[in-house]
């Protein structure tokens, strides 16, 4: 019993964590310095121009919202299939989802010229038809549903972590509600986190999507205006989170001594699922590749050219090699080991992240296709702020992971040793129903609300919300004028009504169990 | 309707640069610098493409083509940039919040955005526009087509202010967009066909005759273009200079394969 709940509890703080925390702590404040740099002098002291409008921070966003492809999707896809082998890493790859989306929202704040007026005008004046609309809603939406995942898996191990006390026994007292391990508790629990993995799979598919087309419907930028935008992100983000999954996991399998949980079977089956992703995407590349430069578009091509042959192209064979050297390792099954796969993840990494550069930056370069007497040559190197933002944004994403696993334990314990009985301690303030009620409600409510949003928005925004928003000159003066489904008390009408309703539905579903 | 285009003909263009130079006296675009220029953060709303070719170089004057299915309208994510109904794309300096997805967007790169905040030599604080709002850092900015200039014109025929010439016209037309269409008509013909010559060869009180600071009702590039290259007016006009030229065997529009619809003719004769 007591060898079981040793597992529970976390690693003490040691020297060695202090320091590493500290360091991480340092690099995340070198970060925020830049940042604070940036937004006294605004975007001047980044490499950005004309035309390369959006650089590493554009590249940054991409890339983490791919990362957090790793979690909960992945997650969610064992629970649902009940994959055995992939339950230890359920945890971690949770976690890297609400770290990674985290750092993807702040590097898009980092993008953006006016801070303030970011962060107050796209809820208040946004618009469903811009592709920063779509992000903003799926990013808000997936993040809520991770943290609804995480939050929800995490309740068996607090209410244990609760009994042992110490001095954060009040959170873990908090996050525990009135859990004691019954059975039916144990059912309620699986059955939100199979409802939740449910809503998570579309969401995560047009997450990636989203963020795919982004750059799928600028016809200006040559090589970006391609049908293929969508899937292909969604592969590249399969590919990006299931390496930082490897990668994570093999640290905290070092770090925590779980080579017994994690077991290599694990990072076996992990390495089958690499090696499909990284010939997906080989696929995608060359699909790419071939399209672009049989058509030979004069634009496109220029693009190519400039991507296979000029000045990008160490980067692009980097990335081409990188992707190839693991597809046929690990193709062959002698090589699928723990130690190869880790060390082929490490290889993909790095490589996708230049892959993402690669498709933001050589576009852009050759956009311009109107040189004019006042543009300067086409090029972008990234500043020193720039570079820090970027690693400060790793860093936090590390601090997060790394908090995380040092407040809980670093594999789901209640799924791995099997759920413990408990006392029951305080009366807490909400049972463990209305905290699932909770977040189902929530998470129907604002679906719905969502689709009540865009619907109306079509339907009663006419043309202005389709496509372009005309104002008559006499009424340039108003500029404000909301559109009718963007007025906060219609909001307000609206999420009670679907609360309502979403509370009638659901009650009717848990008390008829 | 009113539907307001330029056409400009490059076989008059002298690529002379005055129309870039007047814009951005009139607009308060900062002048920038060597360093800025070489970095690409130069913002220029009037400028002047150059087209190497086998024998010299081609030019062609671009301002924002203001497209009548503006591409960087469709993905701005809160209304800063909106087409008004007379056509011209406007930007809401107070609205934007600089993502810069306009700039992408844009197939013709008229969008520039302020890297830092502007700036001017100390002489030159005095001579900037009170009319034209200064652009903070962080917000991207356009060509308007010199909007501030035809609301002038438009509060000026409202207050009959204008001159006579103008009025004259303005009271037998049904509505203000009709009054105003035919007002930035009667100035461009007039414009084409005497320039600046009237200040000095004719009697400036004599309000038949316009005075030359009339002609400031068009917009700066158009007033200033010493070719009498640039045309202003409203296409939907069938009486007016630029919708006769616009239906020109020479007219032709810069990539019209996608879909933009510009309202910037460009007039060239064929080789």
């Amino acid at each position: 019993m007591t060898e079981t709940r040793s597992h529970y509890i976390p690693t003490p703080f040691t020297t060695s964590s202090a320091v590493f925390l500290l360091f991480l702590l340092a690099v995340v404040g070198l970060a925020f310095n830049a940042w604070i740099t940036q937004l006294r002098e605004g975007l001047a002291v980044t490499g950005l121009n004309r035309p390369a409008a959006w650089g590493i921070y554009m590249a940054n966003f991409v890339f983490f919202i791919s990362v957090s492809m790793s979690g909960t999707f992945i997650s969610a896809v064992i629970r649902l299939l009940k994959l055995e082998w992939g339950k230890p890493i359920s945890r971690v790859a949770e976690i890297l989802t609400v770290g990674s989306l985290l750092m993807a929202a702040l590097n898009i704040l980092f993008d953006v010229g006016q801070l303030w007026r970011a962060l107050l005008y796209i809820p208040t004046y946004g618009r469903i038809q811009s592709p920063v609309g779509w992000d903003t809603i799926v990013l808000l939406f997936y993040l809520l549903m991770s943290l609804g995942y995480l939050h929800l898996s995490v309740i068996p191990d607090a209410a244990v972590l609760s009994e042992a006390g110490g001095r954060l026994s009040w959170l873990y007292n908090l996050l525990r509600y009135d859990w004691v391990g019954e059975e039916e508790q144990v059912h309620l629990l699986e059955n939100a986190l199979k409802i939740l993995g449910v809503v998570t799979i579309p969401i995560a598919i047009m997450m990636h999507t989203v963020t795919g087309w982004i750059f799928g419907i600028m016809k200006s930028v040559p090589t970006w205006n391609d049908a293929l935008m969508g899937p292909y992100f969604i592969i590249g983000a399969l590919l990006t989170g299931l390496s930082l999954v490897i990668l994570t996991s093999a640290v905290i399998r070092w770090r925590y001594h779980l080579r017994d949980i994690i077991t290599d079977y694990s990072f076996v089956q992990l390495s089958k699922l690499l090696v499909v992703f990284s010939l997906a995407y080989l696929y995608f590349l060359m699909a790419e590749t071939f399209t672009v430069r049989y058509a030979s578009v004069i634009e496109d091509i220029q693009v190519s050219q400039f991507i296979w042959l000029g000045l990008y192209s160490p980067l692009t064979w980097y990335m081409l090699a990188s992707l190839v050297i693991p597809s046929v390792v690990l193709l062959i099954p002698r090589f699928r080991t723990y130690k190869v796969t880790v060390v082929m993840a490490g290889i993909v990494l790095p490589a996708m992240w230049v892959k993402r550069v690669l498709i933001i930056v050589p576009g852009l370069l050759n956009q311009l296709r109107l040189p004019t007497v006042q543009s300067a040559i086409p090029q972008y190197v990234p500043t020193l702020t720039e570079a820090s933002l970027t690693i400060g944004s790793f860093a936090g994403l590390a601090l997060v992971v790394y908090v995380f696993t040092k407040l809980f334990p670093p594999v789901p314990a209640w799924e791995i040793w099997g759920v413990k009985k408990l006392a029951e301690s305080h009366p807490p303030i909400f049972s463990l129903k209305s905290v699932f009620l909770g977040w189902v409600v929530g998470i129907t409510t604002s679906t719905g609300y969502l689709f009540v949003l865009v619907v109306s928005t079509i339907a009663l925004g006419s043309e202005s919300a389709l496509y372009v928003y005309a104002v008559r000159p006499e009424k340039l003066q108003i500029l404000n004028t909301p559109i009718m489904v963007n007025t906060p008390m219609l909001n307000l009408l609206v999420i009670v009504v679907l609360s309502g309703l979403a509370v009638l539905f659901f009650r009717k579903i848990f008390h008829g169990k | 309707m009113v539907r307001w285009g330029m056409v400009i003909d490059l076989d008059k263009c002298t690529a002379c640069q005055a129309c870039v130079v007047a814009c951005k006296a009139e607009n308060n675009v900062p002048i920038g610098s060597e360093e800025e220029q070489s970095r690409g953060r130069q913002i220029a709303w009037m400028d002047l493409i150059v087209k190497r070719l086998e024998d010299g170089e081609a030019f062609l004057p671009r301002p924002c083509m203001h497209c009548d299915r503006p591409p960087c309208v469709a993905v701005c994510p809160v209304r800063a940039t909106y087409k008004r109904v007379d056509g011209i794309v406007d930007q809401d300096y107070n609205r934007c919040i600089g993502c810069r997805l306009c700039m992408v967007a844009c197939p013709y790169g008229v969008r520039y955005f302020n890297w830092n905040a502007p700036e001017w030599p100390e002489t030159y604080q005095n001579y900037l526009n009170p009319i034209v709002p200064i652009r903070p850092a962080g917000v991207v900015e356009k060509c308007t087509f010199c909007v501030h200039r035809i609301e002038r014109l438009e509060r000026d025929i409202l207050l009959k202010k204008a001159p006579p010439a103008v009025m004259a016209e303005a009271e037998k037309a049904s509505s203000l967009e009709e009054a105003v269409s035919k007002a930035v008509d009667i100035l461009m013909k007039r414009l084409l066909e005497k320039g600046d010559e009237v200040t000095e060869a004719e009697d400036p009180s004599k309000w038949e005759d316009f005075d030359f600071r009339e002609l400031n009702y068009l917009p700066s590039c158009v007033r200033s273009c010493t070719g009498r290259a640039l045309i202003f007016g409203d296409l939907d006009n069938p009486e007016s200079v630029v919708h006769k030229l616009s239906r020109s065997k020479r007219a032709m529009r810069l990539f019209e394969e996608l879909g933009t619809e510009p309202k910037v003719i460009y007039l060239k004769e064929a080789k």
